[in-house]
């Protein structure tokens, strides 16, 4: 069986032009639009989220209204799974469980209620927000400081410590812990609904800090890998392929992120798990086709390089659509199981797939080619102006 | 057949048999019913005695389970200890009767500010302290001092407070006894607990954002013979021992331990237990296994009037440099010290953090203004020694300054989900994997069909190697599996491609063969050493799940190269031997 026939010929460097135009429009748009359309999960924008299954149908307006009642405005509720599942996911943007009205509350309920203690401090770390520190001159009873906590409206852990003693060396030191934004979450819905109605399958709560470092360490590893890959093609290939290699792979990785873009899905871990893979698997692309140039231009058979390349793109054409073939065929039991992160996996793979297989026809070697042009028009001004030495050739060799 | 052929089908069936071998824990362990196999007994019971223990391991996604980072508040240990410092510098002054005015420690730039009445006053003040107060940078004008901690002393303070609470989490997290817990420091100011299994999310994060509760108490020694006889008869697995100085009660289970003494000390007395030493002669340990102690029950030091805890070397050339704790207290548990210590020469004084007893060393004289020693015993050589030093001083650290601990991220993953995604996983990976099968035995028929026995070889070995590093299976590292060998076959198309070019140009079929796996041996390599340099920036980069999609993407393309060009080539070599009139299946 042979889906590509020996001896196709297409002429995919005619259309460049055009083609290239249509992708760097492509780029633009998914890049202008990034900032305003990427739905960061918990993992990079902090916050709680909690997937519950009912033994009863709930709908989610109810379960919004719950969890709106509980002073979590603008939480995301989203039906998961098959209908009868009754199965949701829960989302809580806020990273803190304090906000600063409670936390200035406190201070002037402290300094009102707790005379005779001397000047009270109250401390609230935002990238830890669930605790908060309190010093002051004279020991204060911790019954005193949890009944100040109270009073100014301020809910303090349901089990294990409420107050901390930590006076050391003769300062008189305290931490309250209040609920947990995790805990809090669940057991608005426990208390809601019943212990027994509502199934917690998942909480992930993820702090402020840690949000923030993993999406850094993402941003740095996806540059890394970039650079990485680039590095060799330059010392495996020629210098006069990296920019087209380049270009593909800000292709590939632009039109993988234009999924999330598109269809609002969630960008987490797992995505950038996807977008590394993709820029290997680009990679992977793009060279099959470039070692294939570098065989033929082996050869010296006095073509120029335009035709050198396209006739490498025929040649790899069949390797190309069979492997990206196998691989989206790979990732379809996983659309058709799975749900959440590992869908989302799959269908961003199978775009990036696509995307690979086209970047490697028709942006690699055009930008190839343009390269070797500008380079051949810039030695040949050269000869024009000074004149003398004889320069190589570029579009004779490539090793 | 040539001689290297021989060679090479050894290599092969070398490593088949060696995947076959080192599958048998996993396939055991996925035998079992999901209840019982993470006992350990059970699965060691079900293995053969001649396979591998090592196996994999089920992913807190897919088996349930708490995963939380916390973050130890350095910063804030940092302001306490100046704070405390500057306590201690008081008393500095107080006790050699230099005359000092105020003494003021401020927590925001973390410096302390002494002054005085008088240039001689400060002249006398800084020379004696200077030397004492070493760890500190002093900058003075005219009647003041002020003082901060060098920076080499705040990193080692702050590693010193990671790796406390890190020791008093994994304290906790022993005394619970969960099964196979990881805790790991991770970045500067982070650790890691994995709690596989555990459903209870709030009960560990109360656990281990507790305070360390430190305290001092006396070893009944006279007392305990009466206690344990009264015990009677012991129930099954526990044993009786005697440390020369007390009877004692030892088993492997700590909870059942803990259970059995409940409320079983008589008046005035308290059971406490510990962790025996089970190493032997070369200091490998053995099976864990605790032990109790008999205590009164009188807390006579509690661990927040203690300053500070420090290793130290006995310089006097007679101690032979040999390592000691240094301990000091503050101006009320100095005196609480003097009076325990000078009440009981000759007994031995526990020190208990959590309900654990960690060392127990005997009082050799009354020890009076605050400063105390503890050397250790001389049966050990100067590295155990050293190390048996530094986990005291850690052990003593967690009650004297704890570090806040916050919890920076939580996963929490219910028992019902886990099975769904096992179930829902198996699916996806068996539906595409039997899709690219066959799509690759239609397309290139014969060569097709042994790609595809290359393609189950690499499945196995990507599994066995995971075994073998006792690793994770993670719900992306399904998906990643799948991916790998989805991507893995491009080695074999590649070379089919080849195959199908050379046959074209009117190659014979064992020509064919060899041009074809030649050629296509180059951008083999090319196109999957970048795509490995991906996965390792991956490995880097990940965290929990996602290092587990790296390593199977890693383990599966480099098992491909292999499976690819050592394995199809092998069964095609056999194949197409240059008999006349053979034709290539491609």
């Amino acid at each position: 069986m042979e889906l590509i026939k020996p001896g196709t010929n297409y002429d995919f460097l005619g259309k460049s032009r055009t083609v290239i135009t249509l992708s760097l429009v492509l780029i633009f748009a998914v890049l202008a639009l990034l900032p305003f359309r990427l739905n960061y999960g918990v993992d990079f924008a902090g916050g709680t989220e909690i997937e519950v299954a009912f033994n009863e149908a709930v709908s989610a307006k109810e379960v919004r209204e719950k969890i709106e009642a509980a002073g979590f405005a603008g939480a995301g509720v989203q039906q998961i799974g098959d209908a009868s599942e009754n199965a949701y996911i829960v989302r809580v943007e806020r990273v803190s469980i304090l906000s600063a009205e409670q936390v200035e509350a406190l201070r002037e309920t402290m300094n009102q209620q707790l005379t005779g203690y001397g000047a009270i401090t109250v401390d609230v770390d935002e990238n830890v927000g669930d605790r908060i520190d309190v010093r002051s001159e004279q020991p204060i009873p911790l019954a005193e400081l949890e009944r100040a906590a109270s009073a100014a409206g301020i809910e303090l852990a349901q089990v294990g410590e409420r107050v901390r003693d930590l006076t050391r060396a003769g300062e008189p030191t305290y931490q309250l812990l209040t609920q947990s934004l995790s805990d809090r979450v669940t057991s608005t819905l426990i208390n809601a609904f019943g212990a027994d109605e509502i199934d917690v399958r998942r909480v992930d709560y993820v702090g402020p800090q840690v949000g923030q470092q993993l999406r850094n360490r993402g941003i740095m590893s996806m540059l890394l890998a970039m650079g990485a890959v680039l590095l060799y093609i330059a010392f495996r290939f020629d210098i006069r392929f990296a920019p087209g290699a380049v270009l593909a792979l800000v292709h590939d990785v632009a039109i993988v992120l234009g999924y999330w873009v598109v269809t609002g899905r969630e960008f987490n871990l797992t995505s950038i798990a996807v977008l590394l893979t993709v820029i290997g698997y680009s990679v992977n692309d793009t060279i099959v086709v470039f070692d294939r140039v570098r065989e033929i231009l082996a050869r010296k058979n006095g073509k120029t390089l335009a035709e050198n390349i396209n006739t490498a793109v025929n040649e790899s054409l069949s390797r190309t659509v069979i492997t990206s073939g196998s691989t989206g065929l790979a990732m379809v039991g996983l659309l058709i199981f799975t749900s959440g992160s590992l869908f989302d996996f799959a269908a961003a793979m199978l775009v990036g797939v696509v995307a690979a297989t086209y970047s490697s026809i028709y942006i690699a070697g055009p930008v190839a080619i343009w390269v070797d042009k500008k380079l051949q028009e810039s030695e040949a001004r050269k000869k024009a102006a000074g004149g003398h030495k004889a320069k190589r050739s570029a579009a004779a060799h490539a090793d | 057949m040539e001689r290297s052929w021989y060679v090479r089908l050894g290599l092969v069936l070398a490593v088949v048999v060696t995947t076959i071998y080192l599958l048998i824990p996993t396939v055991v362990y996925f035998t079992l019913p999901a209840d019982v196999r993470n006992d350990k007994e059970t699965f060691e019971e079900a293995l053969p005695s001649w396979a591998p223990k090592k196996r994999i391991n089920l992913g807190l996604d897919l088996q349930g389970g708490v995963h939380l980072v916390l973050g130890v508040d350095l910063d804030k240990a940092m302001k306490d200890k100046v704070v405390r410092r500057a306590d201690e510098i008081r008393s500095f002054a107080n006790e050699r009767s230099l005359a000092v005015g105020s003494i003021q420690a401020n927590r925001a730039t973390e410096v302390i500010e002494v002054s005085f009445a008088s240039t001689a006053d400060a002249d006398a003040f800084r020379a004696a302290a200077d030397d004492y107060f070493g760890d500190m940078r002093r900058v003075s004008g005219g009647t003041t001092s002020r003082y901060a901690f060098t920076s080499d002393y705040v990193k080692q303070f702050k590693e010193g407070a990671i790796d406390q609470a890190l020791r008093t989490i994994r304290n906790r997290i022993d005394k619970w006894g969960v099964s196979e817990p990881t805790i790991t420091k991770r970045g500067a100011d982070g650790i890691l607990v994995q709690l596989p299994g555990v459903k209870d999310p709030d009960k560990a994060k109360d656990l281990l954002g507790r305070t360390a509760q430190l305290e001092f108490k006396i070893v009944a020694d006279s007392e305990a013979p009466a206690l344990i006889d009264s015990l009677g008869t012991l129930p099954e697995g526990f044993t009786k021992g005697h440390d020369g100085n007390q009877p004692y009660i030892q088993a492997a289970d700590l909870n059942a331990l803990e259970a059995f003494v409940e409320g079983k000390a008589t008046e005035g007395l308290s059971f406490a237990t510990g962790k025996l030493d089970t190493r032997d002669v070369t200091g490998v340990p053995g099976a864990a296994s605790y032990r109790t102690y008999v205590l009164r029950s009188k807390v006579e030091v509690s661990g927040d009037k203690l300053t500070d805890a420090r290793v130290s070397l006995d310089q006097s050339g007679l101690g032979g440099g040999r390592p000691f704790v240094s301990l000091s207290f503050d101006p009320e548990g100095a005196r609480q010290f003097e009076e325990v210590t000078g009440d009981n020469i000759g007994k031995r004084l526990a020190i208990v953090l959590d309900g654990n007893v960690d060392s127990a060393p005997v009082i050799q004289s009354k020890i009076a203004g605050g400063n105390a020693q503890i050397t250790l015993g001389n049966q050990r050589n100067y590295n155990q020694m050293l190390e048996e030093a530094n986990e005291l001083s850690l052990v003593l650290r967690s009650g004297a300054l704890p570090a806040p601990v916050s919890v920076f991220e939580e996963r929490t993953v219910g028992a019902s989900l886990g099975p769904e995604l096992i179930r829902s996983g198996s699916l996806a990976v068996g539906l595409g994997l039997l899709l690219v099968v066959l799509f690759m035995g239609i397309y290139y028929k014969k060569a097709g069909w042994v790609a595809d026995l290359a393609l189950v070889l690499n499945a196995a070995i990507i599994l066995a190697v995971l075994s073998t590093f006792g690793a994770t299976l993670t719900l992306p590292g399904i998906a990643g599996f799948i991916l790998t060998l989805g991507m893995a076959v491009d080695a074999n198309v590649l070379i089919a491609e080849r195959m199908r070019e050379e046959v074209r140009n009117g190659k014979t079929a064992k020509v064919a063969v060899r041009e074809g796996y030649g050629k296509a041996f180059t951008t083999i390599l090319d196109g999957n050493l970048t795509t490995l340099a991906a996965g390792f920036v991956l490995l880097q980069y990940g965290t929990g799940p996602i290092r587990g999609f790296a390593v199977t993407l890693i383990i599966g393309l480099s098992a491909s190269m292999f499976t690819a060009i050592v394995v199809t080539r092998l069964i095609k070599d056999r194949m197409y031997r240059g008999r006349p009139g053979e034709t290539i299946s491609v």
